[in-house]
Parts: C-alpha cells; sequence; structure tokens
C-alpha cells in the first residue's frame, strides 16, 4: 500500500476514533473493549481500502465495520451464555440495522462517553486521562508528554479507571432528571481542568500543551452542541473561546508573560473572540440566574468587547464579581473584585478592600495578594511601601518569570 | 492548529454557475458534522473574479483594477482579512488603507458570496457588505523574512482602526507556502504536492478553516469536501501563523 493511502487512512481513524468507541459503548458495554474494536476497524480498513477504495464516508464505514464486529462479540458472548434464541431477536431488531449514514442517536452515544469518562466514582487525574484517551482520542504517550509525568503512570490510570468502571457496575444508560446536572458539572469541570492545564502551562512541550488547550476547546463545542440548553455549558465554552483568543498576546517576543491591561489587542484572534461572544449570548438567552462559568466568561467578554484597555467596562466587571463572589466565594474572586473597584472607581477605595482580605489566612502566602497591594499602593504614591510590597510578592511566588517581572516592577517605584 | 482549506474556483469567469441543491445539502452535511466535533471555525467562499480588484501599490501610488482572471499570475495569498461595510464602495477604501499601513505590494479584494447570491431569499436591506482582502506574497515573505518593524506598526494600526470602526471580522496571517500543501483532485484521486509553490494560476474560490492536528487529518477532510464538489478541483491547505501579527511564529 502507499505510504500516503495509509496516512489518510490513519488521519481518518484518528478523527472518527471517539465517535466510533461511543457508538461501541452503547453496543459491547464495556469501554475497553470498545476501544479494542476500535482498534480492529483500523486494521480492517488498511486491508479493505486500498483493495476496494475510500469510502465516500469514511467515518460512516469505519462506524459500521466496528459495529459488526461488536454485534459478532455480543452475540458470541450471549450464545455462550445459552441465550442464543432471544438475543438474536434482540439484536437484530435492534441493532444489526446499521443506517447507511451517520446514526440519529450518535449525540446520546458521545454524550454517554463523556459521562463515563468523567464519572464522580474516578479520580480527578483518572478522569482527564480516560478523556483524553477515548473523547480527543490522543495516545497514552501524547498525554505523558501533555502532562510532564511517565507514560507507564499514564497507561495505568487509564487501565484503572477502566477497572473501575467496570467493577462498580457503572450505568452505561445516560442520567434522567436530577441526576443530570450533577454529571454535566463533572464533564466541565474535568474539561476546564484539562484547559487550564494547557494554559497556565510554563514548562514541558509547548506543543503539547496547546493541544491540551484544543482538544479541551473542541470537547467542549461538541458538549454544548448535544446539550443546548445548558446554559454553564455554553458558559464554559464561551470562557475557553475568549482565554484562548489571547494565546497569540500574552508573551512578549522574548517570551515573557504580558499582563491583561498591557497585551497588544490587535494579537487577539477575532474568530474564537466572536464564537466566545455568540456562545456567551446563547447562555444568557437560556435566562435563569448565571452559573460560575457565564459570570467569568461574562467577565472575559467585557474585555473581548474592549477595542483598548481604556474602553473596558471596569463597573460592569466590578457588579459581575460580586454575583460571582455570591455564587462560588473564594478570596481569590474578592481579590478580583478589589483590583476591578480601583480600576473603576479609583486606587484608595480598591487598596481599601484589599486591606481587608489580607487578613484572610487563605491568602496569607498567596504571591497575588502583595502584588496587587503594591500596585493599589504605587498609585496611591505611597513609593516606599509599594517597593516592600513588591519585593515580598517576588519572594512568595515559586515561577523565576513571574519573580522577575515583580522585582522589576519594585525596581521601577 | 488552525488550517484554512483555500480552493481553487475554475469556473470563476461567469455568475450564472448556481451551484445545485445537491452540492449545497452535502456541503451542509459536511460542515454540519465539523461543528458536531467541534472543529469548524469558520469559512467563506468568494464572489467570480470579474468582481474582484486588483490594488497594485508602487511608489505611493494605488493602481486598482478592476476584474480579475485566472491564468494571469501566481494567486498566492500571505494574509486574509474579512470585514463588513456599510456601502459598497467603503470596501474598496478599507483595501487601500490596508494595502498602504502594511507596506504591501499588491492585493485583491472581493466580495463574499451571501446566501442571497446563492439563490437563497433576498438581500435585506441593512444587510452590511463583506468584503476579503487577500494579501499577496511577495517572496521576502515566502523566503520566512519577519515583516520590518514599520509594517509590523502599520498593521497593528489598521488593524485597531478597523476594530474601532467595527468592520473587521477575521484576520488571518499565513504561513510561508513552505509549510503548506496542494492538493489536486482528477476524477476524486488526490495528487498531493508539498509546498513551496511556485506556480497557480487558479483564482481562489473560498475557504474552509478547521481545527485539525496534522495534515493528513487535513487532507482527509478535504477528500470529502473535494468530492462534494465535483471531484476535480485545486485545494491549497495552510496553517494560520501563530498569532495575528507573527507570521514565521508558529513552526
Amino acid at each position: 500500500m502507499d505510504d500516503e493511502l495509509r496516512r489518510t487512512i490513519e488521519a481518518v481513524w484518528r478523527l472518527e476514533f471517539p465517535r466510533v468507541v461511543a457508538g461501541l459503548v452503547r453496543v459491547v458495554r464495556d469501554v475497553d473493549l470498545a476501544e479494542q474494536l476500535a482498534q480492529d476497524a483500523l486494521v480492517a480498513a488498511l486491508e479493505q481500502w486500498p483493495r476496494d477504495g475510500t469510502p465516500d464516508n469514511p467515518g460512516a464505514w469505519l462506524m459500521a465495520a466496528a459495529r459488526r464486529r461488536g454485534v459478532d462479540v455480543v452475540r458470541h458472548e450471549r450464545r455462550v451464555q445459552h441465550k442464543h434464541e432471544e438475543l438474536r431477536r434482540d439484536l437484530d431488531a435492534k441493532q444489526m440495522a446499521i443506517p447507511a449514514q451517520t446514526d440519529g442517536d450518535l449525540g446520546d452515544d458521545q454524550l454517554r462517553l463523556m459521562f463515563l469518562c468523567c464519572h464522580p466514582v474516578l479520580p480527578p487525574e483518572s478522569r482527564t486521562a480516560l478523556t483524553l484517551r477515548l473523547l480527543a482520542g490522543l495516545t497514552t504517550d501524547e498525554i505523558a508528554r501533555a502532562y510532564l509525568v511517565p507514560e507507564p503512570t499514564i497507561a495505568q490510570r487509564i487501565v484503572r479507571a477502566k477497572r473501575t468502571l467496570t467493577e462498580e457496575k457503572i450505568a452505561f444508560e445516560l442520567p434522567e432528571g436530577d441526576g443530570v446536572a450533577p454529571r454535566v458539572a463533572s464533564v466541565l469541570e474535568v474539561l476546564y481542568l484539562v484547559f487550564n492545564e494547557g494554559y497556565a502551562a510554563t514548562a514541558g512541550d509547548d506543543w503539547m500543551r496547546t493541544d491540551l488547550c484544543e482538544e479541551a476547546l473542541r470537547l467542549v463545542r461538541v458538549l454544548a452542541e448535544q446539550l443546548p440548553r445548558e446554559a454553564e455549558v455554553h458558559g464554559l465554552a464561551a470562557l475557553m473561546e475568549i482565554q484562548s483568543s489571547r494565546f497569540g498576546a500574552r508573551r512578549s517576543p522574548m517570551g515573557d508573560p504580558v499582563l491583561l491591561l498591557e497585551q497588544d489587542r490587535t494579537l487577539w484572534d477575532r474568530v474564537l473572540i466572536d464564537r466566545g461572544l455568540r456562545a456567551l449570548a446563547k447562555a444568557e438567552s437560556l435566562g435563569g440566574e448565571a452559573g460560575p462559568f457565564v459570570l467569568q466568561a461574562a467577565i472575559a467578554a467585557c474585555h473581548a468587547r474592549a477595542v483598548v484597555a481604556e474602553d473596558t467596562d471596569w463597573p460592569r466587571i466590578v457588579e459581575l464579581y460580586g454575583d460571582l463572589a455570591q455564587k462560588a466565594p473564594s478570596p481569590i474572586v474578592d481579590l478580583n473584585r478589589a483590583v476591578a473597584v480601583a480600576m473603576a472607581f479609583g486606587a484608595e477605595i480598591g487598596l481599601m478592600m484589599v486591606d481587608a482580605l489580607a487578613r484572610d489566612e487563605a491568602l496569607a502566602n498567596y504571591h497575588l495578594l502583595p502584588s496587587v497591594r503594591g500596585e493599589l499602593l504605587r498609585r496611591c504614591g505611597r513609593v516606599a511601601e509599594a517597593k516592600a510590597e513588591l519585593e515580598r510578592a517576588a519572594n512568595l511566588t515559586r515561577n523565576p518569570t513571574e519573580r522577575a517581572l515583580l522585582l522589576r516592577r519594585a525596581a521601577a517605584c | 492548529m488552525r488550517f484554512l482549506c483555500m480552493h481553487k474556483d475554475p469556473t470563476n469567469e461567469s455568475m450564472d454557475n448556481k451551484p445545485s441543491k445537491e452540492l449545497i445539502d452535502g456541503m451542509g452535511a459536511l460542515i454540519g458534522e465539523a461543528m458536531q466535533k467541534g472543529i469548524m471555525l469558520g469559512g467563506d467562499g468568494l464572489l467570480p473574479g470579474l468582481t474582484r480588484y486588483r490594488l497594485a501599490f508602487e511608489k505611493g501610488r494605488c493602481d486598482v483594477t478592476k476584474g480579475t482572471r485566472a491564468g494571469r499570475e501566481e494567486q498566492l495569498p500571505q494574509r486574509l482579512v474579512v470585514f463588513k461595510v456599510e456601502k459598497p464602495e467603503q470596501g474598496l477604501e478599507w483595501a487601500k488603507r490596508f494595502g498602504e499601513a502594511v507596506g504591501a505590494q499588491r492585493l485583491e479584494l472581493g466580495p463574499l458570496t451571501e446566501a442571497w447570491d446563492l439563490g437563497m431569499g433576498t438581500r435585506p436591506p441593512d444587510a452590511p457588505y463583506r468584503f476579503m482582502i487577500l494579501q499577496t506574497a511577495t517572496p521576502e515573505y515566502e523566503a520566512g523574512k519577519e515583516p520590518n518593524a514599520a509594517q509590523k506598526q502599520g498593521l497593528r494600526n489598521v488593524l485597531a482602526e478597523m476594530q474601532k470602526a467595527g468592520v473587521l471580522l477575521m484576520h488571518e496571517a499565513l504561513l510561508p507556502s513552505s509549510k503548506a500543501v496542494r492538493l489536486n483532485y482528477r476524477d476524486n484521486v488526490r495528487a498531493r504536492t508539498d509546498g513551496p509553490f511556485t506556480e497557480s494560476k487558479e483564482l481562489i474560490g473560498g475557504f474552509c478553516m478547521l481545527q485539525m492536528r496534522s495534515f493528513d487529518e487535513m487532507a482527509a477532510w478535504t477528500d470529502r469536501f473535494a468530492r462534494i464538489l465535483g471531484g476535480n478541483i485545486e485545494v491549497d491547505l495552510r496553517i494560520a501563523a501563530d498569532g495575528a501579527g507573527g507570521e514565521g511564529g508558529a513552526s
């Protein structure tokens, strides 16, 4: 077989892998077996396509081939269980009718697999590993490089996660009613973790880190297609689109981090901003009280809408941080709110709020507190105190680039 | 990674070639599938060459010619800008301003295909006019040379100006054609050529923008795209530069 054809077949398989696995899980009710059968479908394609030609819809072909194998396997197992007759009727009626095109249940299949991979019974690191393996189709080696851990560690996590799903007899059915919300929340949490892992990266294989963000973004878009009535799903999609839009602007040509308000906004990605704003509008159109992701997206959108930093609607951001502090109270949200207050109503009042926060134990060793306080002191003209605070912040951070930046700011006071 | 699939349009001379219902349905299904997969980022078609303008900048002058025909000159862009204006004549004004600001030697300006151009509905009275600027590649750009400081600053200024005016819809700098792939389909059989490219005299008919992980994935998707368009077509696959201003930034 010529090399180009083999590469095309492998690329198609990689593109379709998550959907093929998702479709198989419904038939065979076993994540591990589904993954193996998806591999078998690749082998079948590598055998048949060079001989018979590439099908018009390669994804549908892979899906049909994999499902036929899946049905065979299930039938065989059931036959062993002496339930042959009963099963044949059942399977023939339900599952042998393989549609020519894609499948009406495709969305359900993907959702089912997402809920499974992010099931609360699994520890968080297993959820992310399983999600990246089965839903993003990354190899264990790629996941290991992204997380800077040895490959066997990731492989182990995946094996254990699959075993847990089997042993705990986790239901493959889609949750209903009150059961839906916590499962959706769990998926959103996993996708947000994956995204932040890529976004906050300061070390490691940068290429793979960007991949993490792209895959998380892709999966949240898929989820939003499947759950169009869930505002928080659109909220997280909006948040990730807008944060991704700043990738090109958040490092200087020398590689130093550039603060949001100092970024060259012509480097922001219009395509992702527009997608983010549309997703936010969809979330807001669904009504109801805004959840934490919708609120964070709304804050990100205030920045995205401002063509220059001076145009930022700070009073609106103050309001949104206030709502967020109620929905998801955290001293970090309070600190951000204080910054917004300083921008909207003056450094003095912002400083008062930060001083109140400084009494909070939770922020005692958090470098952003003295960093913010130092900046506000500087703006109030209290230069000596500002310098001391910024130096204190520099001592608290473990990130060398950040430390250098803080020391530069201290020296400039 | 962000890829652009830019198809050439061999039937570019005529305004009367409305796409068949079959083609529109097929393309709709393919795009719908890409959206379901979360990889579709955007795309647009260009109206035929006779509606386009070519702007040539030399010694502070800008020569405008209307009507671009296939077979005349190399059509290889280094940058795409999509924008919207209230009146059609403002398209040319922005294109001139853009070309001057970035120190372009040549660019093409073309109106985008709207639903009503394909026979679906009529133009709403308040609909904006959308245009695409294709800044033509220069040898320096193709050699991977960064724009000079004045060109970079000019780009920043004009993009900020377009944003402030609320006209900017998209800006993509592309990596040079040495990091591109050209696919030529004859009866649905694909021939792949890796860049850099020296010659192609067909006009660009439009673009699709997708989030993909490799040229192989992109080519596999383009096979289906080309099949829907009749299976005899040339397509360039380009990579969007990382960060709007920094071509050559991504490697």
